[in-house]
């Protein structure tokens, strides 16, 4: 069993204290390494999760994280999935145990935003998340291509715009309780709707924002947890899948199949066969607000996904609780760290140390985390659950 | 501290050169697998069986016409793309609507030019001026 013995995140933001990467790092991992009540000479290993080394300038970062980190002599990795590498990281760490190779493994994750370049280059940086050698050369952007995905799904589905607007009030409003927020706001679906349109159905209220920031967790074999933290929430399954990279070659380009895929994984081995029924929370990737719908049908959490959804089965007081954090659109995106952040809150909550206003009154048994890079192109599914369990 | 990085690449186009000649000069080529006969623009680079594209002999390159179905859009400040299915293709492609001021719901290819390579569409049919 493998333990997310320690988490510690930095807020997510626009920084314009002059601190950069290496800076953020060191203060999630210190905030990560106390909380786990360990020592440095503890880790037996590093992982790094980091997207671009466009954004950065730093290739092999986790060589200069871990002399940073003042850890010598270990195990240290890298890990790039595109959006999804946080969370592989994390993956990788859990592997790391399970295999034996380790008995306790860093996974830290950062981005910095890189705003200083511009909207524009920072669009056609992130456009090589795609295929370069097709969809890249025609100049198309993320933005775009998930436009044209929720497109297909709205078609088939019977979604509005309307559905995808309420999710972007949701997902800020509850950013207003987390202070590690980038973007808590109280708007309304009328405010999404007349934000500037930037690839419709999307408005700028329906995008997330890049972010700087980092987060981190230690995990730990759970015999070799410190004795007070042997309750820390663990990680009960995790899977992976990739789709294929051009939407056109996808059979719906509009349903998530590699996350679906990735789903079965990662219930399978936490022994879940009714995850609508036993997953109690979900922290997902809603880098668009449109990616929550889709990723919820995807992960098999509804149903009856669009009834749930406008009867506000999915707010903070519903059913299943989605994004309490406020997802990427409320709380941010430093790419390589949201999928850590991602399961920081599914442990958190777990343990009932959440955020005051978001931490759910009912501990959840199973909390699920969801992170892609591409459009659900490379996906990775974490399930957390308590150690009542 | 500031950086200043420029650079120029010259990727290499490898087993899909025909492709990417093609959308310079505005000509769907597309590959057909010899095996399983699927047309796929752009081209596929491996088939359901598991075989590689690049593999000798598994493929003909092949002409469409061109014409394209538009099966969904979108418009923006950044460009107005489409997904769309040529004429005799068993996929969809994304591609840059070069006359955004159209709609409609075919397109026809046209030439990229000399520099990226990109897959450039222009609406065709009942197209009219929507500003």
């Amino acid at each position: 069993m493998v333990l997310v013995a320690g988490t510690g995140m930095t807020a997510f933001n626009r920084r314009k204290d002059g601190s950069g990467f290496r800076e953020w790092a060191s203060e999630a991992f210190a905030e990560a390494l106390a909380s786990a009540q360990l020592s440095r000479a503890d880790i037996d290993a590093l992982v790094v999760a980091s997207e671009s080394d466009f954004f950065s300038m730093q290739l092999n970062p986790a060589s200069v994280l871990a002399d940073d980190l003042g850890l010598f002599g270990i195990a240290c990795q890298r890990v790039e999935g595109g959006g999804a590498s946080g969370q592989l990281a994390v993956q990788a760490g859990v592997a790391m145990i399970l295999s034996g190779l380790a008995r306790r493994v860093a996974v830290v994750g950062f981005e910095p935003s890189a705003s200083y370049l511009g909207g524009e280059k920072v669009s056609e940086l992130y456009g090589y998340s795609f295929d370069v050698w097709s969809d890249g050369m025609s100049g198309v952007h993320s933005t775009a291509l998930y436009a044209l995905s929720a497109k297909a799904f709205m078609a088939r589905s019977g979604a509005t715009h309307d559905d995808f607007a309420s999710i972007a009030v949701q997902n800020h409003a509850n950013a207003c309780s987390n202070p590690l927020a980038h973007l808590p706001l109280s708007v309304s679906s009328d405010d999404v709707r007349g934000s500037p349109m930037v690839s419709d159905p999307y408005r700028r209220l329906d995008c997330s924002p890049l972010s700087d920031g980092a987060a981190a967790v230690i995990l730990s074999q759970e015999d070799h947890a410190p004795e007070a933290r042997r309750s820390a929430a663990r990680i009960a399954g995790i899977g992976s899948a990739n789709d294929r990279v051009r939407l056109g070659d996808r059979p719906d380009p509009g349903h998530f199949a590699g996350k679906r895929q990735a789903a079965k994984r990662a219930y399978a081995m936490a022994g879940i066969d009714k995850p609508e029924r036993q997953i109690a929370l979900a922290e997902l990737y809603d880098a668009y607000s449109g990616a929550q719908l889709q990723a919820i049908e995807a992960l098999g959490l509804s149903d009856d996904l669009l009834a749930e959804h406008r009867a506000g089965g999915f707010a903070l007081s519903g059913r299943l609780p989605v994004n309490p954090s406020g997802g990427l659109l409320g709380q941010g995106a430093p790419v390589g760290a949201t999928g850590i952040a991602q399961v920081i809150t599914c442990a958190r909550q777990i343990e009932g140390t959440y955020h005051d206003g978001l931490q759910l009154e009912k501990l959840p048994r199973y909390a699920v985390a969801d992170t892609h890079g591409g459009i659900a192109t490379t996906c990775a599914v974490t399930v957390l659950e308590g150690a009542q369990n | 501290m500031k950086k200043r990085l420029t650079l120029d690449y010259a990727l290499a186009e490898g087993s899909i050169a025909p492709h990417l000649d093609g959308l310079r000069a505005g000509r769907a080529v597309a590959a057909k697998c010899r095996k399983t006969g699927r047309v796929t623009m752009p081209p596929a680079r491996s088939n359901a069986l598991g075989d590689l594209f690049a593999s000798d002999g598994s493929h003909d390159w092949i002409e469409l016409s061109g014409e394209a179905a538009i099966i969904h859009r979108t418009d923006g400040p950044g460009g107005a793309f489409a997904l769309v299915r040529f004429d005799g293709a068993d996929n969809q492609a994304v591609g840059r609507i070069v006359n955004p001021e159209a709609v409609g719901r075919k397109a026809r290819l046209r030439a990229a030019g000399e520099n990226e390579p990109g897959l450039i569409l222009e609406i065709v049919g009942d197209s009219r001026e929507t500003a």
